[in-house]
């Protein structure tokens, strides 16, 4: 009986351990979505603009279905060009919010000016676009994340302005 | 006594015994529970949603969603004036969805226009067709349309809808209106101005061939911003959006069948607030209209 005992509490030590440590892996994995935008952007300079967009979308809970949009529409809804950025991803919604994700990596210093005057006319179009139709919107289009990193472009029109800070760091 | 301490360090290691013995029954417990949880719900927690990971093509984002949604379909319809005529044959719901699906490929809509409201402003922003024109605006109504100078025109300025189609000679014209104007009491004055709006277009494009989409269906989660967008007001209200196109001699293109569940309704799944499309169902609309309305290049 005694044996029995021993071995039990053994294998259940045991078990006990593996889980703990799974456990403490799965909480990594779980997090990611919110931990690595931040960490990515704060620790790595050489983040392109790409990975900062994809950092946006995935450190932040949005309402609308974003997605990504080609050069092409890039160039059609921003009208900034593609010569003027080395790196740039664009996430959009349907109409439902006016949540958007635009980050770019120009090719110099007039471009950034270029791409951020290209940003603060789409924000202000979209609070046009919003102030009847639905201007809860219009909170998030007041105040919102556009920030210039050298030369890099970082807009973010969410719900949690501080996180997405956080992540542009 | 000593006999006596003996007794009492057997009993309390007993005692102890028996405590690690039920709390390792209790772990033995926990552990399996979760081993169970853990298998069922393949840890799905935390994971990116999936637009954030899948680039999906628009064919088979088209497929998937038709396979879902489509039971109410046109079957192989290629007359786009005709009514929308239910299906119950789910076999022939998805050889319809395979006739259109991909449609758009090999169609960029540059002879193309698009006017509208909130939705068509949707469908530029997602249906990847950057060479379309797109004459459109959220919060835009029939009335509004004629008058509003929401359009920034190729020469800087603003104008109406109108102006903006009167820019290019398009081979195509898609008008919809309709989701705006449900809670109008005189669905008449709809007609009127929707006719008048149309003739307008005409007029700026002659050779045009103008395409009147019926108002695509809405789920319940519509029903919180206004109770008017309901699928039965739609439903009616397309009756009127048919009589413009008999009014005006143009295509009249019943799409709304498409997009509509086994319920008669929009699934969930197709716009976030009930109402405006996500990209996937937007890549579905434009492979439809594709297919309906082909490019003279493709026709």
């Amino acid at each position: 009986m005694k044996r029995l005992k021993k071995s039990l509490c053994l294998i259940l030590a045991a078990m006990s351990a593996a889980m703990v440590f799974s456990s403490c892996g799965d909480e990594d994995s779980d997090s990611t979505t919110e931990s690595v935008g931040a960490e990515a952007a704060q620790a790595d300079t050489s983040v392109t603009a790409e990975q900062m967009a994809d950092n946006l979308f995935s450190g932040i809970e949005y309402v609308d279905d974003l997605n990504t949009i080609s050069e092409e529409m890039i160039e059609k809804l921003y009208g900034i060009s593609s010569d003027k950025y080395t790196s740039a991803r664009v996430y959009v919604g349907g109409v439902s919010t006016a949540e958007e994700i635009a980050c770019f990596d120009a090719v110099d210093s007039d471009a950034a000016d270029e791409i951020n005057s290209a940003c603060e006319k789409r924000i202000a179009a979209q609070i046009t676009s919003v102030e009847d139709y639905n201007p809860d919107e219009l909170d998030k289009l007041n105040d919102p994340v556009l920030v210039i990193k050298g030369n890099s472009v970082y807009m973010c029109l969410s719900n949690d302005n501080d996180k997405a800070e956080e992540i542009i760091g | 006594m000593q006999s006596e301490k003996r007794k009492v360090g057997k009993k309390r290691a007993e005692l102890q015994n028996t405590i690690i013995m039920i709390a390792c029954l209790a772990m033995v417990v926990f552990v399996f529970t979760w081993l169970i949880t853990t298998i069922v719900t393949g840890r799905k927690h935390g994971l990116l949603p999936a637009s954030a990971t899948v680039e999906s093509d628009s064919s088979s984002m088209a497929s998937e969603s038709a396979d879902e949604a489509d039971t109410s379909s046109e079957a192989s319809e290629e007359d786009s004036s005709v009514e929308d005529s239910s299906q119950d044959d789910t076999d022939s719901v998805v050889d319809e969805a395979a006739s259109y699906d991909g449609a758009a490929d090999n169609d960029d809509f540059s002879d193309a226009c698009f006017i509208g409201d909130s939705r068509t402003v949707g469908l530029e922003m997602n249906a990847d067709k950057p060479e379309a024109d797109f004459y459109a605006s959220t919060g835009l109504n029939i009335s509004s349309a004629a008058t509003e100078q929401v359009v920034t025109l190729e020469n800087g300025n603003m104008g109406t809808v109108v102006d903006g189609a009167a820019q290019h000679e398009y081979q195509r014209i898609f008008i919809m209106f309709g989701i705006n104007e449900l809670g109008w009491p005189y669905p008449e004055n709809f007609v009127d101005k929707y006719v008048a709006l149309v003739e307008e277009v005409q007029e700026v494009c002659p050779t045009a061939t103008i395409y009147i989409e019926s108002v695509l269906p809405v789920s319940d989660k519509a029903v919180e911003t206004n109770e008017v967008f309901t699928n039965d007001n739609i439903d009616a209200f397309n009756e009127y959006v048919e009589q413009v196109a008999d009014q005006t001699g143009t295509v009249y293109l019943d799409i709304n069948g498409y997009f509509k569940d086994e319920s008669g309704k929009l699934p969930e799944d197709a716009a976030t607030d009930g109402i405006h499309f996500v990209r996937e169902y937007c890549l579905e609309w434009i492979d439809i209209l594709a297919y309906l309305a082909p490019s003279s290049a493709n026709s």
